[in-house]
């Protein structure tokens, strides 16, 4: 089931972005990623007012999650799959970036792209 | 969070197609409602499910679980900028079966959110299983 969320190196960059939606789980003090309980997520609070925003917590969203966060900043990622690979691209604003011809496992593409549209978000928020 | 998991319609249709991987959330038989499991599946190694219920699993789950057991990968694309030459815009799905388009964005009609473009195109998916 932990192959259901992002790696602590994007939940990071993402709390550094400001991403605070409700999770499914979070990373510790020590990094270890920690089931958030069901009955804070039936009350569908944010962990972080629930666990009295404790600096050294980090929501871990799934990566469905990210997609949407970052679609909601305006960045679009998708990726397709073609006979001879992956195909992944970012869509900022009407102007589409490709990256083509992917051989890596399906999660490795997912975890590279969104790598990069995090990249893309940060440059924007120097801009901004 | 709960807009996270797939729909019930979804659901019962996984559980007839043999899906059976470890969830955070199962709906209950006859009233479709939706709960979260009350262990910790993330520190459980396998959470067994009591055939009675129906899995919930997460929208992703369910398009990995596609492209593991039936090698079908769905893909939306962004159709919200191009209003004019689409006749429409929104966002689109196709459908891609052991690397051939058997899908394509023509016959995707325009949705509102890529969620129920996953949606729709899960549904679709399974049909072309069934098939």
């Amino acid at each position: 089931m932990k192959a259901q969320f992002v790696t602590y190196e994007i939940a990071l960059k993402l709390k550094e972005l400001g991403f605070d939606s409700p999770c499914l789980a979070y990373f510790n003090g020590d990094g270890e990623i920690c089931q958030t309980s069901w009955d804070i997520l039936e009350s569908n609070e944010k962990l972080n007012y629930v666990m009295g925003n404790k600096s050294d917590l980090i929501l871990c969203p799934i990566w469905q999650q990210v997609f949407d966060f970052l679609h909601n900043k305006h960045i679009y990622v998708c990726i397709s799959k073609q006979e001879y690979g992956w195909h992944t691209s970012i869509k900022r604003k009407g102007k589409m970036t490709k990256y083509d011809n992917w051989l890596e496992p399906f999660i490795e593409v997912r975890k590279q792209i969104i790598l990069k549209a995090i990249k893309l978000k940060y440059k924007n928020c120097l801009i901004e | 969070m709960k807009d996270q998991f797939v729909t019930y319609e979804i659901a019962l249709k996984l559980k007839e197609l043999g899906f059976d991987e470890g969830c955070f959330g199962y709906y209950s038989p006859g009233n479709n409602e939706f709960s979260f499991f009350n262990e910790y599946p993330l520190l459980e190694t396998v959470l067994k499910a009591d055939n009675s219920i129906i899995l919930a699993p997460l929208r992703q789950q369910c398009i990995d679980w596609l492209l593991k057991e039936h090698n079908i990968f769905i893909s939306i694309e962004d159709y919200t900028f191009v209003d004019m030459i689409n006749d429409g815009s929104g966002y689109k799905y196709y459908i891609n079966v052991y690397g051939c388009c058997e899908v394509g964005v023509s016959q995707s009609p325009f949705f509102n959110t890529p969620k129920l473009a996953y949606e729709h195109a899960i549904l679709t998916s399974f049909d072309l299983i069934e098939r």
